[in-house]
Order: structure tokens, then sequence, then C-alpha cells
């Protein structure tokens, strides 16, 4: 078990998936409580295009993809924000303009592409020290920025309109919670690939808000059951031989489980 | 001179093409409590979210607290709303000491339970709110406008769904509230029997203003039967005189 510790790829990867792993959950939980899934299934496919944008312009895939995304986002709030079509349909659209136009455009290159690969089912044992790096920054970042908007997000969470009249500014933490929402995700994608990331974000979540008898509760052991989760699950993959985002997600998804079971018991 | 917390000029509110309400007029005054009664699809709801800030003015203005709406800034610190429900998720496990300090972050320990022990619910503290009665959930949400040391409270039917003792104790709490913290009181109601009781002056709306003024001048049966149809008639009971 410790052997493989020795191994730099594996030490990269270890470090990554425990970061994301704490990180994802705790912006999960104000995912499952707003039911915000849908949103970041639209943000991880617009991967898709961004991703081709970044091969047609040749310019680094992370930042292009991070940018598109933000893009999106931006769009998906002024869409909201200025029409009054369901958040369903509006996410419904973007996320079939993305993965279309991505498609689209992918279908355009010529040749072999890993990097669509790499994207759609993640491979958290291919990243590089600087990608590592990256994940770092952005998890101690998100990390500070929901601690920030923690009070203001549950005050959105329990009533919107009671929040606004007594002074939240409610369009700028939806803005600032989706955008950060919309970075976390796309980051993921390297890792845990466009099939898997709202898996993560919302399974640990899911089963804390089963077992947990105070929101705080709820956001400790969603952040306890993501670290977990992602050690267990990387540790399998290498044991089996399988790839380490679906291991990982499917630890995840045991553990769900498990929580219901105690629910239903206690 | 009558110190007016609450101006509403020649309002109108227009979504979608509908006119919910139109040309309404009023002032409220520092400490009295106003009820807005009418029937359903009236408009009560709309003219109270409106003046909250909570849907656009087609056309008219209102100042609260001698400010225009739009640009209350820190003066809605002074603004509490009681909502006629919350739209949580009922499994969400939070407590209801979590609830208060999220809307009122530096608030003291002991000025939570002070808040909670206020309107009766002290011992609900650690309970996650879906656990809570409708009653018992309103109340929680007072002791949050509490917390926060509102001059005017808004309620929107605020005892929707709870039972007509749970009702009456629930009013009877804003009312010494009203007292003991010197707060101007707007009620949305369907209910004439809270009206007479608690209400210095009432509002009768259909879409147009129909009456403004204290209870007892406003609301004769004339009144009654243009707001609520031919068929309504109003008794007092000897017990409940206002």
């Amino acid at each position: 078990m410790m052997e493989i510790l020795q191994y730099p790829f594996f030490q990269r990867a270890l470090i990554a998936s425990i970061l994301l792993g704490f990180s994802l959950p705790l912006i999960g939980v104000f995912v499952v409580t707003r039911r915000l899934s849908f949103f970041s299934e639209a943000v991880a496919h617009s991967a898709f295009t961004g991703l081709a944008i970044s091969a047609l312009l040749m310019t680094p895939a992370m930042p292009t993809v991070i940018a598109f995304a933000v893009l999106v986002t931006l769009a998906i709030v002024f869409t909201l924000h200025r029409t009054e079509i369901p958040t369903d349909t509006v996410l419904g659209v973007y996320l079939a303009l993305c993965a279309g136009s991505g498609i689209l455009l992918l279908g355009m290159l010529q040749g072999y592409q890993p990097g669509l690969f790499q994207f759609l089912f993640g491979d958290i044992l291919a990243l590089a020290w600087q990608d590592v790096w990256l994940v770092v920054v952005m998890c101690a970042g998100s990390a500070l920025a929901m601690l920030l908007m923690w009070n203001a997000l549950l005050r959105v969470s329990v009533h919107r309109e009671m929040a606004l009249a007594m002074g939240t500014s409610v369009a700028r933490v939806d803005l600032l919670f989706l955008l950060l929402l919309a970075v976390m995700v796309t980051l993921s994608l390297k890792l845990i690939g466009i099939v898997l990331v709202t898996a993560m974000l919302l399974l640990p979540a899911a089963a804390a808000r089963n077992l947990a008898r105070s929101f705080r509760g709820m956001a400790i052991l969603a952040c306890v059951i993501g670290g977990v989760s992602s050690v267990l699950g990387l540790y399998a993959s290498y044991w089996f031989g399988t790839a380490s985002g679906a291991a990982i997600v499917l630890t995840a998804a045991i553990v769900f489980v498990l929580s219901l079971v105690l629910r239903r018991a206690t | 001179m009558a110190d007016i917390v609450l101006d509403v000029k020649d309002v109108s509110v227009e979504i979608g093409g509908a006119r919910l309400i139109e040309n309404i007029t009023l002032q409220v005054e520092r400490g009295s409590t106003v009820a807005i009664i009418g029937p359903n699809g009236a408009g009560k709801t709309t003219l109270l979210r409106a003046v909250l800030g909570l849907v656009p003015l087609s056309s008219g203005s209102i100042t609260l607290f001698g400010t225009p709406i739009a640009d209350l800034g820190e003066l809605r610190k002074k603004v509490g709303y009681v909502p006629q429900r919350l739209d949580y998720d009922r499994y969400l496990p939070l407590t209801v000491k979590e609830m208060l300090r999220a809307y009122a972050p530096h608030a003291l320990p002991s000025s939570i339970e002070d808040a909670l022990r206020e309107v009766g619910v002290r011992p609900m503290l650690h309970h996650p709110i879906g656990k809570l009665s409708g009653g018992q959930l309103q109340r929680v949400v007072i002791a949050l406008n509490l917390l926060r040391q509102p001059e005017i409270l808004f309620l929107d039917e605020p005892a929707t769904g709870v039972d007509i003792e749970g009702e009456s104790r629930f009013y009877d709490i804003i009312e010494r509230l009203r007292e003991q913290h010197h707060l101007t009181v707007v009620l949305v109601s369907h209910d004439l029997s809270v009206v007479t009781r608690y209400a210095s002056q009432v509002l009768c709306l259909n879409r147009r203003l129909l009456c403004f003024g204290p209870p007892a001048e406003a609301l004769d049966a004339e009144m009654i039967r243009l707001v609520y149809g031919q068929d309504t008639t109003l008794y007092t009971h000897q017990e409940h005189q206002p």
C-alpha cells in the first residue's frame, strides 16, 4: 500500500484528489440545498467548446476552458435575470448549445485529440506539478470565498425574497457563487472528467445531508466524505487497475448508499 | 405633524401585461399597525412586494424612512419581513440557531436565546427548522427579525396554515412586540377579525384602493360587501371588540 507513495505521479494525484475531495463538497452543500446540479452539468459540458476553441486558437487548454466556462456562466445568469424562462429550461438550452457547438468544432479538428479524452473521463494520474499547484491555489481560494459568502448563501437558500428585503445583494451572491462553481467544476474536469464531476460535487453533500444534525455538521461531514472517498477511490483504482475518477466517484456513491441505510436505521 | 415612515404615491404595478395594482396612495405613521385586506387576486401581496422593492413599479413612487425604496441601502437593516412561507428544503439539517445566526451574524448567543424566548420558542434553539410546525417556524422568523432590531415589520399573511388558536396567539405576540419595540407593522391578512382587533388602520384593496382609515370608520357593511362580495356580513363578538 505504501510503496505506491514513492512514485511522484501518485503523490501528485493523491494531493490533488484530497484537496478537490474536500473543496468540491463544500460547494456541493449549497448545490444540493439550492438544487443547482443541472448548472454544474451545463458548465461541465461547456468544456467541449472551450477545448475545441483552445485547439483551434492553439491556446493553453485549461485557461481557455475556464475562461469559456466563466463566459457561459455569465450568459446563463444574464438570461435568467432578463427573461422569465424557467431555470431548468435555460440550463438545458445552454447545455445543449455548449455540447452541440463543442462537438461540431471538435469534429472540424484534424487528427487524434488526446486532451478531449482527458477532459471526458479525467486522468488524475497524468497531472503535472504545475497542475497540482493550480489545484492548491484554487482550492484555497474557493474555501476562503465559501467562508466569506457562507451566511449570505444561507440567507438566499432559506428565502430569496426575505434575504433581498433585508438587504442581502442576492444577484451578487448568485453571480459570485455560480462563477466559483463554474471555475471549480472546470478545474476538476482534468481529474475526474465531464461525466463524473457533478457526481463528486453532489454525492458527498447528499450523503452528509442524510446523516448530519446541523448545517455546519453537514458541511464538515461532506468534506470528510469527499476527502476519504478520494483517497480510498484512488487506492482502489491502483489495486484493481481501474480508472481513478470512476473509482473515486463510485466510492462516494457507496458512502451515499450507506448514509441512506443509516438514516433509515436512526 | 405626523411622523410618516412609509409614503406610497400613486403606485401601479404591471407584470406580463397584467395590471396587478392601480394608483395606490397611502401613508403609514410610525408606531401604527396597518392591515391590507382584500379578496384573492386583489393585489395585496403585490403591494407588499412593491413596498419592499421586490417588484418594479410601472408608475408612482415609494419612500421608506424618507428615502426612495430603490436607494435604501443600509436603511434596509431597519426593515423586517415575514413571508407567507419559507421555500427551503424540509430535509435540510439547518437548525434554528444556524438560521438566526445567518441573518444576524454578530448577535450574541444570549441575544439569540432572548429573541426566541420573547416569541415563546426558546426550546427550539437546536431543532432543525424542517421539524417545526408552521406556527413555530413563523415565530422563529419573528425572532430572526427582532434580532435585527427593525423599525418597520412587513408580514404577508403570516398565519396561513396555523390553527385559529395559534393564529390568535401569533397576533398577540406581534401586538406585544409592536408596543415593546416601538415597531410599525404592515400586514396582509384575509381575516377581518384580525383587522378589527389589531389594526389601527385598514387598507381595502381590489386592485384599486377602496378604503383607507381606522377599521371602525373604513369598514362599514357597504365596504365589506364591495371588497368580499354581496353575501358577506361582519359580526362583532362581544368578547373580541376592537
